[in-house]
């Protein structure tokens, strides 16, 4: 699509995100006009973000950024894809550690790595509403390195949440502290013969993630990426909305993801 | 003893942690100690690790105690005998005892010790080398009501197998082959075995750490406990409303990673340890604000290994402030007494 694509924002609070982000790509989008449908909807992932994205759709947009994407019910989620599914629309989430730009860049990489480990330990720091939120910040993260988490626990205390389970043979453990101070997520994947660490900073482009894998051989630093996970998102839409072949598997993914966690809580 | 002259020490145990840890450290430190005797009941281990030392050997208890040129005693030797060697050292009039950890496998044993001490008067130092590491104290010193407000504490120690940094820090003889050998059945009592062995052998080291941000300790309830192979663990916990998490991993690449990190709102506490056996430097000790400020403390010149050979020259002059008290020692041993059944029944439970 050689045009650029019209967008807007659906909530104020995003309107900071949307104008960094729009500077970025000058030439693919463009501000949508008042009153008008635009082609991209950027919508909040609080609340009922699912209702918000199916309107979005209902109206004409012919794809959706859902930003944060919180806690929501799988099967709305699965409602969403289907309606997204009928209308060729495209529903595309901006995670901030599972859309990282580093990490998907290199997640082939580090998904053969990770075949070689015994064990993951996502560990994040930041402000979250509820353990079930945390959780699923988590598991995103693990879905994107190309793991399919089953988690078995999730406790709660005063202000972190833990959780603990597997993904196929490799033990999964995550730890969510809510503070203010050192945020991110980081990641350890420990085995006999490497171990990685990555370290997540969230959606500042100008600190991109830390991978660092270390083996037999010695230790090797991935490359970072300084674009943010919005823009990385943005940037899929174009793609997707130029390819006319909508995938709704992110969005079952995180029906599935939702539904795990949401059975714990 | 005159004034100036460095404390003879005895060593029960002539195996790796004394070649590597601590004849190496008492040589940074020749103007306090100087080894004079090594006591092993493999005659042939100690009479080689006392050559090299330039210190006489036997293979009896009894013998290095009744050395009168032994001032102060290290107990290496395999933990079961910890306490009842601490307590002899202690009735044979030595001036202070450094015991490895832990320096009791029970809270009877503990109390034995405690006893002894208060009996005779003579300190001991547990071989807790982060609890004397100056970057350690310097964080403590400077954080203020930072322990108070700690939401959740971690360890993460992840290193190679031993015999890769024993072996920078000196020729090992005598090693044992490591053994990792599994039985077939997972039963119950292996599973409290390898808990046993996990927790005494690695968790060891920062549990007293870990401690000191965890005033609901008594309460500590283990949630998820797992065994990492070939050698590590897992495990989440909390105690009150803290969380705890607890990670160890030892493997065969030369990746070195030991930290301890406790995070209160607005703070964050970082600590980046030396791998076991190095002989240079100490840890570094980062208190971050939500605000991007940041106070490092370290590294300094010397580590925890100097730092507890230090407080147990200070202790043998009669100098104990610097050490922890025979009721810090007995609490901290019972945390990890704590944590290792705890852990242990959590994997049972798990499994059945």
């Amino acid at each position: 699509m050689n045009a650029p694509l019209t967008i807007a924002a659906e909530a104020p609070g995003l309107l900071p995100r949307f104008g960094r982000t729009l500077t970025s790509l000058p030439v693919s989008y463009i501000e949508a006009a008042p009153g008008s449908v635009p082609h991209v909807m950027l919508v909040s992932g609080e609340g009922e973000w699912t209702r918000r994205a199916a309107d979005a759709i209902g109206q004409g947009c012919r794809a959706v950024i859902v930003s944060d994407p919180g806690m929501a019910s799988a099967d709305r989620i699965m409602a969403l894809a289907d309606l997204a599914e009928c209308n060729g629309a495209i529903v595309e989430f901006a995670e901030p550690y599972a859309g990282d730009s580093t990490l998907l860049h290199h997640r082939r990489d580090i998904a053969q790595h990770l075949l070689a480990v015994s064990s993951i330990i996502v560990t994040q720091t930041g402000l979250f509403e509820s353990a079930a939120s945390a959780a699923l910040q988590m598991v995103r993260t693990l879905r994107a390195l190309g793991q399919a988490p089953l988690i078995t626990s999730l406790w709660m205390t005063g202000h972190a949440a833990m959780m603990c389970g597997t993904s196929g043979a490799i033990l999964i453990e995550g730890l969510a502290i809510s503070a203010s101070a050192g945020l991110g997520q980081r990641i350890e994947a420990l085995g006999f013969g490497r171990t990685l660490r990555l370290t997540l900073h969230g959606d500042e482009s100008a600190r991109p993630a830390d991978f660092r894998i270390a083996n037999m051989k010695g230790e090797r630093k991935l490359p970072g990426i300084y674009q943010s996970a919005d823009r990385a998102a943005w940037q899929r839409v174009l793609a997707g909305i130029g390819s006319d072949m909508p995938d709704t598997v992110r969005l079952q993914q995180f029906a599935e993801d939702a539904a795990m966690i949401g059975r714990l809580c | 003893m005159r004034a100036g002259k460095p404390l003879g020490v005895g060593c029960l145990g002539a195996g790796p942690v004394v070649q590597t840890i601590h004849l190496p450290t008492l040589a940074h430190m020749p103007e306090l100690f100087a080894p004079v005797s090594i006591m092993d009941v493999n005659a042939g281990l100690a009479a080689s690790v006392a050559g090299s030392a330039r210190a006489r050997h036997t293979t009896s208890l009894e013998g290095l105690l009744a050395d009168p040129d032994v001032d102060v005693v290290a107990v290496c030797s395999p933990q079961q005998f910890h306490a009842a060697q601490v307590v002899a050292a202690m009735r044979a009039g030595k001036k202070a005892i450094l015991c490895e950890k832990p320096f009791a496998t029970s809270a009877d044993e503990a109390s034995k010790i405690a006893k002894a001490s208060a009996e005779t008067g003579v300190p001991v130092v547990v071989g807790a080398m982060h609890v004397f590491d100056p970057a350690w104290i310097a964080v403590q010193q400077a954080w203020g009501d930072f322990p108070a407000r700690v939401r959740s504490v971690r360890s993460s120690i992840v290193l190679p197998m031993n015999d890769r940094f024993e072996d920078w820090a000196t020729q090992v003889v005598g090693r044992q082959p490591l053994n990792f050998a599994m039985p077939g059945d997972t039963t119950p009592e292996l599973i409290r075995q390898i808990f046993h062995g996990l927790i005494l052998g690695l968790a060891v080291h920062d549990l007293p750490l870990v401690r000191t941000f965890l005033p609901d300790h008594a309460g500590l309830e283990v949630l998820s406990a797992r065994q990492l192979v070939p050698f590590g663990y897992v495990i989440g916990a909390k105690a009150g409303e803290r969380a705890v998490q607890l990670v160890g991993a030892m493997h065969g690449h030369g990746e070195s990673y030991w930290e301890l990190e406790a995070i209160a709102d607005d703070t964050v506490l970082h600590i980046r340890f030396t791998p076991s056996f190095v002989h240079a430097g100490s840890a570094v000790a980062t208190l971050r604000g939500a605000d991007g400020s940041a106070r490092q403390f370290g590294p300094y010149g010397y580590n925890g290994y100097v730092g507890e050979w230090r407080a147990l020259h200070a202790a043998a002059q009669g100098e104990s402030r610097g050490i922890p008290g025979p009721s810090a020692l007995i609490d901290d041993l019972g945390f990890v007494l704590d944590v290792t059944a705890k852990a242990a029944a959590r994997a049972i439970g798990d499994l059945a």
